[in-house]
């Protein structure tokens, strides 16, 4: 496991690399001036050139992309343009706050997409299992800017059960959770679905069936640990999707997270945030990504000797 | 099948316990009835569109952090409503010299910012001369560009000597950039000024207890204000990007007041019970800026011929749903010395003749628009794109975010820009929109008028309020001839609020009085 | 394979079926939309804004007045072109990045794989955006961001596919009877792989429709005042509460179509994996 873990770590490193290049890159790329974002809109060309040589912008890019790299291994950023704050406290603030949004999304969707997979899967076949399959495509096909909308008219304006913005107490993380998950909890529903009904065909189950043991003790020991593996896996991906910001949902719900924070740098030419936020957002995907393949290799061994 | 039936209880089981958790848990807790008694804190929420930016005199350039702005510092003077007459602040009184170039202002005595710093004349030559500093790259740096030197005379007078006779130097000082600081606060940060904002200290009604950019501001009563004690212990102050989201959480109670409710809304708002809306008339003019220098809008007959092009008693019926009037004058509406003339019709025939007449009866407009920024704004545009495109003219409409539409302002393929503009002082919006000394920096259409620019010269320096009225006058009816701009409207400021908030005042500048505002039945 | 077993397979699920049909009827609509639509979608009639539903207009007006009915007709044309122009150039960039790496193996697929795991590492929506800062806004950006933010899936398909195919032995086999390699990937490997790809492509379709609407929906797609669904959601923001058809409208029909597509992917893909018996 040691070795594995080690393995996976090392091949983490030229991603990383790369990534900070590319964050680095993709951002200087984007038109529009920082220096005169910063000195605004009523700086002579003089205030700007001040200000280009200020931020380092009238060196060669080489020598931006290292200081780049130097300050971002020591946490700096710089301050953001928008509010002048340290930029790592501007992510570490949009990151605290998708990381609780993403995490009762995930915790939600998970009851409900395994309930609703596994529902599926005892009823395979007959009518139940399509409408809940449906039921999960439709979760998958939703456009969650639009559930949220409706969310908040129907909850909060209409029926003034919930709040409609922000992060102000638990009451706020339903709707928002509820618009996030209900992408998740379909691909999970699907998967655990395909899942058990492949191990639930498994010739091992039907003779434990025979023996006489109960479905559901069946479902608990033996479908359920087999079902996990790509369940573990979609979880990982859709944690990372997440966390990474699901930018438009966090939009509607004026969710002050990581997606939303990049939305709005982006929109306001914040350079020192978009590039830390295109860095950060990779390097915690990659992570997370890391930390998926870790639970598959606990959860079969047969990939630790891979 | 038993077993089946057995993982059915289960289920069942767990869905109505969650139910019943999810029914039991209620969450009530964090509904705020917003009536606070006398006995209980009264703390006001208070919801705009847009986010709080760095609380700081010499850098806030958006209209609601300005009024959070009045709210923390004091100025030398004020404007006060109803009709933007300039009143005493931290100043008491002013005497202007002989010469009409000295100005001495006496201070309130005993007067002292929230860190304990006396907020006496050597605070208001240092906030001054913060803006001024050209290093210190401002956005207000201009507005004190006729004062030749700021002196603190004692610790209760500052003496002001400007360049020429200046009688707009009351104007200067009443707006934002005229905020005074405390200069213990800012002297740590004057390598990097911008970071005053982090930790601001005025001496206002109210101090800032903490703002955490994309959550909350929180403003508390400052207990050693010198003037009338506000009766609101606490302001909550948020901004919600998305209208109906935000007439949502006036009517949860989530909120108190929301700034810019949604326009199509405010007649049913009217009628819920719980909740009142307010309509003032704003300073705020919409107009299409057009690039007088770019080919064909050089000449006067095609900047007139979009004028009539474009039905905008229409507009502000339909799309402004009757919030607002037809824009009557090159001045923003509540500018003192305004007057009004006679809106161009709409006349799609006389357009398409003028267009003609000028050679330029096919020709392709920029249009560029912003979104989000003013009520309406993109719908405004595609409607002005249209109208526009009926008379045969070819029109490329593009939207824009707010931060590359700023640098947009002065691309150089600019031809025709939606713009909202509002500054309280009839020679400052003159000078800036219609004077050459304003080029490429407020003036972006490039209007240029000899007689224009005698005008506002003159009236800059002429003390005596009849004269000034008359050059205004004359300026304004030429600039609303020469037609710089399609001349659009002048827009309502929309608010909804709780029954339960009282005193709630607001200027024709947007900026909102919340020193004198109580929650109670 | 033959063609008629797989369509006796597909026929059964009932899903796939109702897929296939929204995804034909939607592509039928967007080709017939200029012909089909009752008004111009594009004409404005200020005093006709914000109407309910009513028989003039079936699913109400806009707040400029335009018909919100023919604006989602039209709209099917522009948001489906979209959405398979996009799918299209991810198939094909990412399908041959994919096909390269598994054919060459060694050092190329070592370098491709690393480059498709920090790909993967953007998000592709976040990937999107910046690829609009960079390009500017518009329908022609809108493509090429959401593909470019779209190819790794279809690279791993590929690459996996072809990967089995070279196990196989048909490409020992015809290499070893000389065969050039070009002529070896055109008849043996694209042949078997394309199936994947398509399908994979069908359920990227449902996602680039909701990327595209939400790229709109935050005003950096389609330009008004084109009839894209997304951007007529956006449009709707405002008025969500008084005059919901503006946003319920164009929101419903993105998630009836994305359903379509999905339900429709799932039953091809169902069709096309080899399943144990029942």
């Amino acid at each position: 496991m040691g070795r594995y873990l080690a393995r996976r770590l090392l091949a983490i490193v030229p991603v990383l690399f790369v990534l900070s290049l590319v964050s680095f890159t993709l951002i200087k790329l984007i038109p529009g001036d920082p220096a005169a974002v910063l000195a605004g809109i009523n700086a002579s060309p003089v205030d700007i050139g001040v200000m280009r040589h200020q931020m380092g912008l009238d060196r060669p890019l080489h020598v931006q992309y290292l200081r780049f790299v130097e300050r971002a291994v020591a946490g700096d950023f710089g301050r953001s343009v928008r509010t002048t704050r340290p930029v790592r406290v501007e992510i570490a603030q949009g990151f605290s706050n998708t990381f609780q949004l993403a995490t009762v999304s995930i915790v939600l969707a998970t009851l409900v997409g395994l309930s609703l997979g596994c529902f599926a899967a005892l009823r395979r076949y007959t009518i139940y299992d399509t409408l809940a399959m449906m039921t999960a495509t439709l979760g998958v096909s939703a456009p969650v800017f639009w559930v949220g909308l409706m969310l908040i008219v129907l909850f909060s304006a209409d029926l003034r059960l919930l709040p409609a913005a922000g992060n102000v107490g638990w009451a706020s993380f339903i709707l928002p959770a509820v618009a996030l998950g209900l992408n998740s909890s379909g691909i999970i529903a699907r998967m655990t679905r395909a899942g058990m009904v492949d191990t639930l065909s498994e010739d091992y189950v039907r003779t434990a069936r025979s023996k006489g043991v109960t479905e559901t003790a069946v479902v608990i020991r033996h479908a359920l640990k087999n079902a996990m593996i790509p369940a573990i896996t979609v979880l990982g991906l859709q944690y990372g999707y997440l966390l990474a910001g699901a930018a438009i949902t966090e939009t509607v719900f004026a969710w002050p997270g990581l997606g939303r924070l990049m939305v709005d740098s982006i929109g306001y030419r914040d350079y020192p945030v978009m590039q830390a936020g295109v860095l950060v957002v990779g390097v915690g995907f990659t992570l997370i990504n890391l930390l998926a393949d870790l639970g598959y290799a606990v959860v079969d061994p047969r990939i630790r000797y891979g | 099948m038993s077993s089946r039936s057995n993982f059915d209880a289960v289920l069942k089981t767990v869905v109505a316990v969650s139910l019943v958790v999810a029914v039991l848990g209620f969450p009530g807790a964090w509904v705020q009835t917003g009536t606070a008694f006398s006995a209980q804190r009264q703390v006001l929420r208070y919801v705009e569109g847009t986010d709080v930016t760095p609380i700081d005199p010499a850098y806030c350039v958006d209209t609601p952090t300005s009024s959070i702005i009045h709210l923390v510092y004091d100025n030398l003077v004020m404007f006060r409503a109803p009709d933007m007459q300039v009143v005493p602040d931290l100043a008491t009184s002013w005497k202007i010299g002989a010469d009409r170039k000295t100005w001495t202002f006496t201070l309130r005595s005993g007067v002292r910012f929230t860190d304990g710093t006396p907020a006496n004349a050597d605070a208001v030559v240092y906030s001054i001369e913060r803006v001024a500093n050209p290093k210190n790259a401002s956005p207000y740096r201009t507005l004190f560009d006729e004062v030749a030197s700021v002196k603190s005379l004692n610790d209760t007078t500052v003496q002001i000597i400007t360049k020429d006779p200046y009688p707009s130097l009351l104007d200067a000082l009443g707006q934002v950039g005229g905020g005074i600081v405390s200069p213990t606060a800012a002297k740590p940060y004057e390598a990097d000024p911008r970071r005053f904002g982090e930790h601001p200290v005025g001496s206002g009604p109210f101090e800032v207890r903490s703002w955490v950019p994309g959550q909350q501001t929180v403003l508390v009563r400052n207990p050693d204000y010198w003037g009338k004690p506000p009766a609101l212990d606490e302001i909550d102050w948020r901004g919600v990007p998305d209208a109906s989201v935000r007439e949502a959480m006036v009517k949860s109670g989530e909120a108190d007041i929301i700034a810019k409710a949604p326009i199509q809304d405010l007649n049913a708002l009217r009628k819920v019970p719980g909740i009142k809306v307010l309509a003032e008339s704003s300073m705020y003019m919409v107009n299409i800026e057009l690039n007088n220098q770019a080919k064909p809008l050089d000449d006067v007959r095609v900047r007139r011929a979009l004028n009539y092009a474009i039905n905008k008693e229409a507009i502000v019926k339909d799309l402004l749903f009757g919030y607002g009037r037809v824009n009557d004058s090159p001045l923003p509406f509540g500018v003192q010395f305004r007057v009004a003339l006679t809106p161009y019709p709409y006349d799609p025939a006389k357009a398409k003749a003028l267009l003609a007449e000028a050679g330029a009866s096919k020709f392709t407009l920029n249009l560029w628009a912003p979104h989000g920024r003013y009520m309406q704004d993109s719908q405004i545009g595609e409607a002005v794109a249209n109208y526009l495109q009926a008379v045969g003219i070819t029109v490329k409409y593009r939207v824009w975010e707010w931060a590359p539409y700023m640098q947009a302002l002065n691309a150089p393929d600019r031809m025709a820009l939606l713009l909202g503009r509002a500054t309280p002082g009839t020679d400052f919006t003159m000078t800036r929109q219609y004077s050459k000394t304003a080029w490429n920096l407020y003036n972006i259409g490039l209007f240029y008028d000899p007689q224009v620019e005698k005008l506002i010269a003159e009236a800059r320096i002429e003390f005596d309020e009849g004269t000034r009225a008359k050059l205004y006058a004359e300026a304004q009816r030429r600039v609303w001839e020469d037609a710089p701009y399609i001349f659009l409207d002048n827009q309502d400021q929309l608010y909804a609020l709780r029954d339960t908030v009282h005193g709630f005042q607001t200027l024709p500048d947007e900026f909102v009085y919340l020193e004198g505002v109580h929650i109670g039945q | 394979m033959t063609l008629r077993p797989l369509w006796i397979r597909f026929r059964r699920n009932r899903g796939a079926l109702l897929g296939a049909a929204v995804v034909v009827v939607f592509s039928v609509l967007g080709l017939v939309a200029p012909w089909v639509a009752p008004y111009d979608p594009l004409t404005q009639n200020l005093a006709q804004g914000l109407q309910p539903p009513s028989f003039a207009h079936p699913l109400g007006t806009d707040e400029v007045g335009r018909d919100i009915l023919s604006r989602v007709i039209v709209g099917s044309r522009i948001s489906l072109a979209i959405a398979f122009a996009s799918v299209g150039l991810a198939l094909v960039v990412g399908g041959s990045l994919g096909l390269l790496a598994g054919f060459c193996g060694g050092r190329v697929d070592s370098v491709v794989s690393r480059l498709l795991d920090v790909w993967l590492a953007l998000p592709g929506l976040l990937l999107a955006i910046v690829i609009i800062a960079i390009l500017g806004v518009g329908i022609d950006n809108v493509i090429i961001s959401i593909a470019l933010g779209g190819v790794p899936p279809y690279a791993r398909v590929a690459r996996g596919s072809t990967l089995s195919v070279k196990e196989s032995g048909f490409v020992e086999a015809a290499r070893s009877l000389g065969a050039p390699d070009l002529a070896i990937i055109l008849r043996h490997i694209v042949p078997n792989i394309l199936a994947f790809l398509l399908v994979q492509a069908t359920l990227g379709i449902a996602t680039a429709l909701l990327t595209a609407s939400g790229l709109s929906f935050l005003g950096l797609g389609a330009q008004p005042p084109t009839p894209e669904w997304g951007a007529m959601l956006a449009d709707g923001r405002p008025y969500l509460i008084s005059n919901p058809q503006v946003s319920v409208f164009p929101g419903f029909t993105i998630m009836l179509v994305a359903l379509g597509f999905n339900l429709f992917g799932d039953g091809l893909l169902e069709t096309v994996t080899p399943r144990k018996a029942r």
